[in-house]
């Protein structure tokens, strides 16, 4: 009997870990020996789970609409982020949960349909019907067939996997649904821009480049419509620009749909982006049109762009990890050494990168943890006390709290030439503006001076079996 | 206890060993003897009264709280042999849900229908499917709301190895305000070695056996009809049985919390009882053995 699909989780898939601080050299050794024991917490605070992570991809689908199968709850974090999306939530009660929630699940997306006229139907599924199992295909199924549009299950549940990114994979899983076969029509001249959930700025970055070598873009999936998702299979090949969310999708067009997967690193930093545009050139037949745009882009770099503005300076990297992994080089480029580099988790696909920023890094610590404000703010408080700090905007918030220039940005912002500009510029701006950090500092901290007192790494402790 | 004065009590074991039957029975001895008694099915299967009431059908709890948002005491329960108000719990429908938050459920329901105060029984039994599955299986004996359990059991070594997982679940609550264990109710007892198989492991759990039932057609000839052996064939010598074992569980105050087995005990246990039990039926003859 054939078994229905399944979803490895990242620790499963990837040996990903959520929990590490200090030295990169010790979890790289685990990590090559190829037995990484897990790190857990004793004390955690909350963090976004699967759940979160493939809301923020689907969220991005252009009409699209999501039916979050759960309880009221499940959606507290959705109603922020997308106040404004698509969406509804079952809201399952005692009821619900004892009797089988087909008929509301129904029932919702019915509603849904009629309210938005989606072209395409996601039930995202969260612990409660995980735990009673209960069987949301079968309404999928019978109301695709109904409707006429695909309605189609995402493989979440919110507790079986500790890292979130497993919600990036669950999407994936579910957006390939959407990929019609090519039907052997293929576009020479069609690159697929793989997105994360945020990628949007580099994606605008890129595709005018690749448009300058003669090639088309399909952006997927942030902003992706049903006409991208059909003629996705069609693409001479596909490279992901967010590999943490987006290279699940591009390898399942390869195994699926046959279309190659171009497996480079984000073009963040100037040479990294003069490679990835050399390597699509490589692919598509244009690698000296691609080496000529590179050189020409170099050239017309903006003026005011000093060199080596962070010459220097130690750098806190806080970004998603192949994200940060990428920074890392431009931190570089830019004259700046990577002091601590903090990401949402590690796993076999980056632990090879990692050798690599900790071979330029000397004396580089890693902190791998998923929100976790009392520990990052442990980190800054310890002697990693960096001169300047680039992350995403919640970890940028604890480092101007704590008195650190800060330059708030997504991976995605940094991506191409434009983004290199960028980070010199936000760069240079925290750091001729003290007083502004100075005045954020001066606010009470929410943590007592004697939270402190014991090592940032205090409650990770290595799993014992 | 929950309300009143009554007894509330839960009765357990492996699925198919006679839980329905024993407790149909005892319902009936304890009205006979003039006491007020309700039972409550905590099955999805919704078979625990029918021989209470001549095998006709009763609503579930479930059932009704699914085509109905007001329940009333009347839509659920049933007025069976002796005066019983028979109640099933019922379940979703197989394949969906969760039958277990169900028995959680309609528990709660009885309590908020006021069941136990408008009815002022003396006894409230709870017939709880098999195993403890989930936590949802676990609670008559959680939170106070039976004041004690007794386990079903025959000498088949998987109704032994359901009663010792029983007893972990009354163990693990019992220190906090769940039900005590009243003892083992041994089962269909036919084999020679029987009793004293099921009496070893009473000793060895540090619990006891508090009534024997032998296997007896009268109990299936009376199930035929819908009906209890105490209704069916009163002065057999299985209602005999029954009754003796109503009037302990009516007077009895006692109780313990029983000290499971774990895996390898019970599978050093279970092998000395298979060497035992091959050597009576192979003949062999050894001074002391008692089986």
């Amino acid at each position: 009997m054939a078994r229905k699909a399944t979803l490895s989780t990242r620790e499963k898939r990837l040996q990903a870990i959520g929990a590490y601080l200090g030295p990169p050299g010790p979890l790289l050794a685990e990590f090559a020996a190829g037995e990484i024991p897990q790190r857990i917490r004793t004390f955690a605070q909350a963090a976004p789970d699967d759940i979160l992570a493939a809301l923020s991809v689907l969220n991005g689908i252009d009409g699209a609409a999501t039916v979050v199968h759960g309880p009221a709850g499940c959606v507290a974090a959705q109603a922020h982020t997308a106040p404004d999306g698509h969406w509804a939530v079952t809201g399952l009660d005692q009821r619900d949960t004892i009797l089988g929630a087909d008929a509301t699940l129904s029932r919702t997306i019915l509603t849904l349909y009629r309210r938005h006229t989606p072209w395409v139907i996601f039930i995202v599924m969260t612990p409660v019907v995980a735990i009673n199992n209960d069987d949301a295909r079968s309404a999928a199924d019978s109301l695709s067939a109904e409707l006429g549009i695909p309605i189609v299950v995402v493989r979440t549940d919110g507790f079986h996997s500790r890292i979130a990114a497993t919600g990036f994979d669950a999407a994936a899983q579910a957006l390939l649904a959407l990929v019609p076969a090519s039907g052997g029509g293929t576009n020479d001249d069609l690159v697929n821009l793989v997105t994360g959930p945020h990628a949007l700025a580099g994606a605008g970055e890129l595709s005018p480049l690749l448009a300058e070598l003669g090639l088309q873009t399909t952006i997927l999936p942030r902003g992706a419509g049903a006409a991208d998702f059909a003629r996705a299979a069609q693409a001479r090949l596909s490279v992901s620009l967010d590999a943490d969310a987006g290279d699940a999708f591009a390898a399942g067009l390869q195994k699926a749909h046959g279309v190659p997967f171009l497996h480079n690193p984000a073009p963040i930093g100037l040479e990294a982006t003069g490679a990835w545009l050399r390597a699509v050139g490589d692919a598509t037949g244009r690698g000296y049109a691609a080496e000529r745009l590179h050189a020409s882009r170099i050239a017309g770099l903006p003026q005011d762009l000093p060199d080596r503005p962070l010459d220097g300076l130690r750098v806190h990297l806080a970004l998603d990890p192949n994200a940060a992994l990428s920074a890392a080089a431009l931190v570089a480029e830019l004259g700046g050494t990577v002091s601590t580099l903090s990401i949402d988790h590690l796993d076999s696909a980056t632990a090879e990168r990692l050798r690599v920023v900790a071979d330029q890094h000397p004396g580089l610590i890693l902190h791998v943890a998923s929100s976790q404000p009392f520990e990052g703010a442990g980190v800054l408080a310890s002697g990693q006390r960096p001169d300047l700090f680039v992350g995403t905007p919640e970890r940028a918030a604890l480092a101007a709290s704590a008195g650190i220039p800060t330059v708030s940005v997504r991976g995605d912002a940094l991506i191409g030439y434009r983004g290199a500009a960028h980070l010199a510029r936000q760069a240079r701006k925290a750091l001729r503006n003290p007083a502004f950090i100075a005045r954020i500092a001066a606010r009470p901290s929410v943590y007592a001076p004697s939270w402190f007192k014991r090592s940032a790494d205090w409650h990770i402790k290595q799993e014992v079996r | 206890m929950s309300e009143g004065n009554a007894k509330h009590i839960a009765i357990y074991g492996k699925g198919g060993i006679g839980k329905s039957t024993t407790t149909s029975s005892i319902s009936a001895a304890l009205a006979d003897d003039g006491f007020r008694v309700i039972q409550v099915g905590c099955d999805p299967k919704a078979d625990s009264t029918t021989i209470l009431r001549g095998g006709e059908d009763l609503p579930t709890v479930l059932d009704t709280l699914r085509e109905h948002s007001k329940v009333k005491i009347g839509d659920i329960s049933a007025v069976g042999y002796g005066g019983v108000l028979c109640i099933e719990a019922g379940g979703p429908v197989p394949g969906v849900g969760c039958a277990g938050r169900g028995i959680s459920a309609a528990v709660d329901l009885l309590h908020e229908l006021n069941v136990f105060d408008e009815f002022n029984p003396d006894f409230v039994l709870y017939d709880v499917l098999g195993d403890v599955v989930c936590g949802g299986f676990a609670v008559p004996i959680r939170d106070g709301i039976a004041d004690k359990a007794f386990v079903v059991t025959s000498s088949d070594f998987m109704a032994i190895f359901a009663a010792n997982n029983l007893f972990k679940a009354i163990n693990k609550y019992a220190p906090s305000g769940g039900a005590r264990l009243g003892g083992v109710i041994a089962n269909n007892m036919q084999a020679p070695y029987a009793e004293q198989l099921v009496n070893d492991f009473a000793r060895q759990t540090g619990t006891r056996v508090v009534g024997y039932v032998p296997r007896s057609s009268a109990v299936a000839q009376g199930e035929l009809y819908g009906q209890t052996v105490i209704e069916s064939a009163p002065h057999s010598a299985q209602a005999e049985v029954y009754r003796q074992l109503a009037r302990f569980i009516a007077t009895d105050e006692s109780s313990t919390i029983p000290k499971p087995l774990n895996g390898p005990e019970l599978k050093v246990w279970a092998r000395t009882w298979g060497d035992r039990v091959f050597k009576e039926e192979a003949g062999y003859v050894t001074d002391g053995a008692g089986v």
